[in-house]
This record gives structure tokens, sequence and C-alpha cells, in this order.
């Protein structure tokens, strides 16, 4: 690594422990942590103009305040007497690994993040797809995993009219759709109008295959989009694969409210954080007036919010201009950026994100995927 | 969200044979092997209508080795014995209860 020389100016040596110390003034908000002490400073290099440059290696390239970053690290390079400051960009790779599922292609799959609600038709295949376009707009890799083998919603919503590439291994290649998502659904799979007549077992298997046997890639975020309910899909989806965390939709009413919190305790039993509750349908944005009206009671997103303790993540409203967005095959958030409902989707996913990293740092020490013969452990008294 | 912080950090095996546990507070307990198996949750280990325990000490015989364990999602472990038994799924908080007591 290059070392400055002594230079005369009015900064004599820069050396490399001052730009790292003076680096620990930036400090990570979700973590709690200076962004040295979590390494993500690397490949920090200084060179014989005295220019530096250095690489912030993130927990994902999500990151909501990724440019703060880069900012705050350029100005202090600055201050500290460089000629000029680069700073790149960079985002760690692959967290979550199976490694005794060796025909899983899951290992390259950062977080998988479960978006469901105990309630059919409160959205959440609109809020799993909008979701997955704010987060492929910020610059994270995604997909998405329809997991309602009976009612599959993501061909529609994305306009898949292609089925997947198969394998002669039985693997297949999830779909490459809008906005850069891949997807597999098990609309891809069945005629539409067909009705998937199964029972729970043959379900499961199907989630099954659609976890391990789909070569799935590097992903930052694999979203699941549950199907409605607490059963044998969800209860397959929660043992087969190391959820970093729960979106739970809900609306307004106190329906729904009620299957919500079903939704939520299940989350807990099975040990997956819930990221927090996202309210869609909260209110209609009128065409016309633009006037906001509050058409269901106000208030139960944040009941629930306040009930279990995990934070409202956002409501989304009523858009007439965005409500046939879904059945035309484009996201709202891609067919019109500057919608309410896309300034709510981008900053729930940007609020989500923060969550799965405070919740990995806080579960960075744990077992996450282990398979060990008994001889294998060691031996340690207590 | 109670459970969500109360995983393993570490297996390992005591010098008496148990399977000793490191938890996410760095408490470190050990449980019987035997006692283990016993407390084996599954449907077939436990009746689902009255909830009583059916599988007997008899039953299980006298040189039972744990053959290997793995994680089931977030919440739990499963056992895999060396007489082939291998459906209890053990959540985290049923482990925790049983390795407080040796």
């Amino acid at each position: 690594m290059a070392r400055s020389s002594l230079k005369y100016s009015n900064f004599d040596i820069m050396t490399e422990e001052q730009i790292l110390k003076a680096l620990e003034a930036v400090m990570d908000p979700d973590l709690n942590r200076n962004i040295v002490e979590l390494g993500f400073v690397q490949n920090l290099v200084i060179g014989e103009d005295n220019s530096v440059s250095m690489e912030l290696v993130l927990t994902t390239p999500a990151c909501p305040i990724r440019d703060r970053f880069k900012e705050q690290c350029e100005r202090i390079i600055l201050a500290l007497g460089a000629s000029s400051a680069e700073v790149t960009l960079s985002a760690k790779a692959g967290r979550v690994s199976m490694p005794e599922v060796s025909e899983s292609f899951l290992n390259d799959v950062t977080h998988i993040v479960a978006v469901a609600s105990g309630k059919g038709g409160v959205g959440k295949s609109t809020v799993t797809a909008n979701l997955a376009v704010a987060l492929s707009l910020s610059g994270a890799r995604v997909g998405i995993l329809d997991a309602d083998i009976y009612g599959p919603s993501m061909g529609v919503m994305f306009g898949i009219d292609q089925a997947p590439a198969v394998y002669e291994d039985k693997t297949i290649s999830p779909v490459l759709a809008r906005g850069g998502i891949s997807i597999v659904s098990m609309s891809m799979f069945s005629d539409s109008d067909r009705a998937t007549i199964w029972r729970g077992p043959m379900a499961s298997q199907m989630i099954k295959n659609f976890l391990h046997r789909v070569r799935w890639g590097t992903l930052d975020y694999l979203l699941v989009d549950f199907p409605p309910g607490t059963g044998d899909i969800q209860l397959t989806l929660t043992q087969e694969c190391p959820l970093s965390g729960a979106v739970v939709v809900t609306t307004p009413q106190e329906v729904a409210l009620a299957d919500c919190r079903k939704g939520l305790s299940m989350f807990d039993s099975v040990g997956v954080p819930v990221l927090g509750v996202v309210e869609n349908m909260s209110y209609f944005i009128c065409d016309k007036c633009q006037k906001e009206h509050y058409i269901f009671p106000q208030g139960g997103g944040e009941r629930i919010s306040k009930t279990f303790g995990v934070p409202l993540l956002g409501k989304i409203p009523m858009e007439a201009a965005l409500a046939s967005c879904g059945d035309q095959g484009i996201p709202g958030v891609l067919y019109n950026p500057n919608s309410v409902s896309a300034e709510v989707f981008t900053q729930v996913a940007s609020e989500a994100v923060r969550k799965i990293s405070v919740f990995a740092a806080m579960a960075s020490e744990s077992l996450s995927t282990f398979r060990y013969t008994f001889e294998e452990l060691p031996e340690e008294s207590l | 969200m109670s459970s969500v912080m109360l995983s393993p950090k570490k297996f390992f095996r005591t010098p008496d044979g148990k399977l000793g546990v490191e938890w996410a507070d760095s408490s470190r307990e050990c449980v019987d092997l035997i006692k283990l198996r016993l407390a084996c949750p599954c449907a077939l280990c436990v009746d689902e209508n009255t909830g009583e325990r059916i599988v007997k000490r008899e039953q299980i015989p006298e040189n039972l080795k744990l053959e290997s364990l793995l994680s089931v999602g977030r919440y739990a472990v499963g056992f895999i014995w060396s007489d082939g038994h291998k459906t209890g799924i053990y959540p985290y908080p049923l482990l925790k209860e049983l390795t407080k007591t040796p």
C-alpha cells in the first residue's frame, strides 16, 4: 500500500492510521457503531500526490444513507489535506449460507424476506411487486418467489408471458421481469384458467422446489410473497429457509387487523423478526381534487404497531392513476415513480432495508443455518 | 417479539457426553441425551389429542447415540438419532427449558 511522502504543504504527513481515526467520526445511525469499526472501510490507498482512494463496503447496496456516507468520508479525507478523495461504494454479498443443502441455490441470496398477512386481499402481491421494484431501483439485486400456489399473481403483476428455462438436472432459472426482478411463480407452470387443486403436502413440495431447485443466482433480497393464512405453505417456508425478516401487510379495517395479528404472532413463534407493518389502502387520493379521502376508519396500522411494538413502515394510498397498474403488468413504482404511492413504497423499502441490517447485526453471533454430526462437535466443558 | 433473540451461538459435546449449548446471551448449558430424546415433541412421541407422552424409557435403546443436529428455519433444531428417529422439531424455547437442568 502506498504511503504518503513528506509534503511541503500545510499538512505534513497523512497516514493511513490518521485517516482511519478521522473516519471513525462517521457513524452508522442504525447499527450505532462507526464505519471503521464495522469494517466498511477497505482498500484505502494514499497516492504519491496525496490523493486518497478508498472503498466503502456496505452491508447492502440498497443502503438508504450510502450517499451521505460517501459525502462524509470525502469531506473528512479532504479536510485532512488530501489533494483528492475518491470513495467508491460496494456491498458485501452472500450471508445466508446453507452448506449442507448442496442442491440449493439459496447460497448466494443474502436476505430472504417474507411479505405476508393473515388475510387475503389486502394487497400483499401489490406490496411485494412494488417493494421489489423500489429495492431494485435503489441498486439491489432482487428476486420474488411467489409462494401463493393456489392463486399466483406475480405473472399478471409483471406481465410475464414466458416459461422459465428448465435444465437437465431438473432445476430452473427464474424469469427476468420488468425492473430487473428475477421471478418464479406457479403462474408460469399452470394454465391461468385452470385451478391447482392440491393437498397440503404437494403444495409444500412445490415450495421446497421453488426454494432449492431454482437457480436464483446472486441476490441481495429475495422477497417471498406469502399466501394468506398461517398453514402448511407458511410453515414450510419458515422451516426451509432462514428468513431475515417479515413485512406484514394489512388494511385499516378491524377485520383485517385481526388476521394481521395472527400473522405477526406466527412470525414471533418461528423466530422471524417482523420488520414492520404496511397499511395498504389507507386512504383514497381523488384524481380530480387531489384531496385525501379516508374511506376506512383511520389508525388501524398505528394500533397494530403500538400493540405489537413493531414499526408502521408506511401507509399506501389508493390512487386512480395507479389502480390498473398491476393488471397492466407494470408495478406502480415503475409506471409512475412520482406518484404518492411510489414515494411511500420507496420509503417503506429503505426503512425495511435498515431494519434488516439491524436485525442481521443483532443476530450476527447466532447460528443461522447448520447441520452437524454430534461427533464433529468440539468437546468442551461448561 | 420474545423468541427472536433466543438462539444458539454454538453447540458442543461435554466430556461426559452431553449436548452443550452456548446461547446468544453467552450462557452455557447442557442436556443429557436420553433426557433430550424422551422430551421429543413430535407426533410419534406425544399423543396429538391428549398430549400424553407415548414414548417410554424402555423403548429407547441403551446405547442410543445422537447422530446429527440441524437447524429448522430460525426457531428450532431437529435431531437425528441412531435408532432412526428424526421427526422431532425442538423450538429453541423448549431446548432452553431442557438445558436449564442437565
